[in-house]
């Protein structure tokens, strides 16, 4: 039945898709192309473009949406800080929360890397954010099912 | 497989791109290399903790004065499940249900919380502990499935560690105060004995083993309400059943391939209750939900294939829901089954009985060790209410064996099975070539079926589990052919 509670988890689930998508579109596709078409100059503005609104949309957008149905989906289940603690369901969210704030540290860092003009941290950084993005989605889906 | 090819002319040249690509190389390693701690930290929190469900939580109580404990009732756990009190120090345990169902925290002692629902506190106000107090939760069940605790005097002196004596004085499981192996028995009164020999009171009358017609209609809607009901289970023996509708087995439902049923859900009983078709296919999240006194639910399934099916309480522990009643059947016809002189229907189970006007003792469950053996719920039931059979009439019995635990080898004395359907097929017609006939309708627990026959002649014809062990404590009943 498509409920409102439905539809918050389809907001997050689309949040998570639209993050996790568009890095990969960035690094698998867009990245390598640009390295075979584009001259060292233009390749590095153009990345730097696209990582700077990719970074605006997940400050100004991706950021609150995903905490706050994240939030309420947790106060929907009943989740307390208490609970989080307990093996099961409570700690298997509290690794997916840990990774998911390691993510955007990484991610933010990321940007601060490449404005310092420190490459190899930056694309460190870009794929530690990105493989850290898929453990959180693995804890996503190893949450029991509510 | 980001290394550019040099052969692309307006890529980076080769030259120029040597150390782009190391630098490249040392970038994708070293996030690699951060993606893993990642993932290690993350599994590290997602998975330490709590190592294990049966892992015990000690908790030490500081000396001195009045010490509160905080105690969690959830996931079929007490925690901490082991509380150590120094002598002298008074306790008062703050006890807190987090689960969705509903616990209470009994001690030894008599005290207790009243039944919390999912968020309430209560407090119970232990004293000093000079000796182990054992505590458990009275929901019945709850405590076979590990829901105990223990309250040790702390053991030596102040200076040793928490030693071996005070672990073997809280074995997991164990009941320090009774040491007793009959927990189910909470009440420590001995069970009724059946007298299988006895004949009902005059009043008594049997379950009507007649199968009603399936109702014109393709849409079923039945409300089912369970009760804690007072059952006479055999000649002066009562049990208080969780029943669906007030009888073991709950309404026999019928109707044809491709009905809808839905049925309400109704739980007025004293604990948490739920309800599987079996005779439908539906995700068993929501509709297979416990749900607390006072609530409801619906349940719907389409009838998709026929056969004889089993329903009965979804909640844990089930051995002991259906061995306190909660069980019946769904029959639903083959397509084209014609219609017969008497149809009926027998639903096998077991008695484990608890003390008289108690419910069933989970320390018989336990050891397979039922007191009766008994269709529709009475012991020789139809033995007493002989049914009565025209002779050379066609009869059709459905049988279905709710368990919990036994099978059923279901045979009548002096005629034999024509016809057999079994788990949704037919294993005998009988117009068959090879001329065969049944002599027994086997079924696991939970495994239906029809079986088909004529009396020849006027007489008695016994029917009875053939497990002769179970046809003698109470499987048995009487055909009587006019």
């Amino acid at each position: 039945m498509l409920g409102i509670w439905s539809l918050v988890r389809f907001v997050h689930v689309v949040g998570a898709v639209v993050w996790l998508g568009g890095q990969l579109t960035l690094s698998a596709l867009v990245l390598p192309a640009a390295r075979r078409r584009l001259a060292d100059q233009d390749r590095a503005d153009l990345m730097r473009t696209l990582g700077m609104r990719f970074g605006i949309a997940t400050v100004a957008a991706l950021i609150p949406l995903q905490v706050a149905t994240g939030l309420a989906l947790a106060w929907h289940k009943g989740v307390t800080l208490a609970s989080l603690a307990q093996p099961g369901y409570g700690r298997t969210l509290a690794g997916k929360l840990v990774a998911f704030v390691l993510v955007m540290l990484a991610a933010g860092l990321h940007g601060w890397a490449n404005a310092a003009g420190r490459a190899t941290l930056a694309r460190a950084l870009a794929v530690a954010s990105l493989v850290g993005s898929f453990v959180v989605v693995l804890l996503a889906t190893a949450l029991p099912v509510s | 497989m980001t290394a550019p090819d040099p052969r692309v002319a307006d890529g980076d040249g080769p030259a120029a791109a040597r150390p782009g690509v190391q630098r490249d190389r040392a970038g994708l390693l070293g996030g690699l290399g951060l993606g893993v701690v990642m993932l290690a930290i993350a599994l590290v929190v997602a998975l330490t903790g709590g190592t294990s469900r049966a892992a015990q939580t000690h908790a030490m109580v500081e000396p001195g004065g009045t010490r509160t404990v905080e105690v969690t009732l959830a996931d079929m756990r007490i925690v901490p499940s082991v509380i150590e009190v120094p002598p002298g120090t008074r306790l008062v345990l703050h006890v807190t249900n987090t689960d969705a169902m509903r616990h209470d925290l009994v001690l030894a002692s008599g005290q207790s919380t009243p039944l919390l629902g999912t968020g309430q506190s209560a407090t119970i106000d232990v004293g000093t502990v000079g000796s182990a107090l054992a505590g458990w939760c009275s929901v019945p069940g709850h405590r076979a499935a590990g829901m105990t605790m223990s309250i040790v005097p702390a053991s030596g002196t102040s200076g040793s560690t928490s030693g071996a004596s005070s672990a073997t004085a809280a074995m997991p499981g164990m009941d320090p105060t009774s040491g007793g192996t009959s927990e189910g028995a909470a009440t420590g009164q001995a069970s009724p004995v059946i007298d299988f020999h006895a004949v009902p009171a005059a009043g008594w009358h049997a379950y009507d083993p007649t199968l009603r017609p399936a109702p014109g209609a393709t849409e079923h809607r039945v409300t089912l309400t369970v009760r804690d009901t007072l059952v006479e289970v055999a000649p002066g023996v009562r049990q208080t059943l969780w029943t669906f509708n007030g009888t073991a087995p709950g309404p026999t439902l019928h109707g044809k391939v491709g009905d809808l049923f839905t049925i309400t859900l109704v739980n007025d009983a004293s604990m948490g209750h739920g309800i599987d078709f079996h005779a439908g296919s539906v995700s068993p999240d929501q509709a297979m939900r416990t749900i607390a006194p006072g609530q409801s639910l619906t349940y719907q399934f389409v009838a998709d294939h026929s056969g004889a099916w089993l329903y009965h309480c979804s909640t844990m522990p089930m051995s002991l829901h259906i061995a306190n009643g909660m069980f019946g059947a769904v029959i639903i016809d083959p397509p084209d089954l014609a219609p017969v002189a008497d149809e009926l229907v027998l639903v096998q189970s077991e008695l484990y009985l608890g003390p008289q006007d108690g419910v069933a003792d989970e320390a018989k469950i336990d050891a397979e060790k039922p007191d009766a053996v008994v269709f529709n719920g009475y012991v020789n039931q139809y033995d007493h209410a002989p049914i009565r059979i025209k002779v050379g009439d066609r009869v059709r019995v459905w049988v279905v064996d709710a368990g919990p635990q036994r099978s059923a080898a279901f045979h009548v004395v002096g005629t034999q099975f024509d016809t057999v359907f079994k788990e949704g097929a037919y294993l005998l017609r009988p117009d068959n070539p090879e001329h065969g006939a049944s002599q027994v309708l086997d079924l696991a627990p939970a495994q239906g079926g029809f079986v088909e026959f004529t009396l020849p002649a006027a007489g008695h014809y016994a029917f009875t589990d053939h497990a002769m062990v179970d046809g003698e404590r109470g499987a048995h009943g009487v055909f009587e052919a006019y």
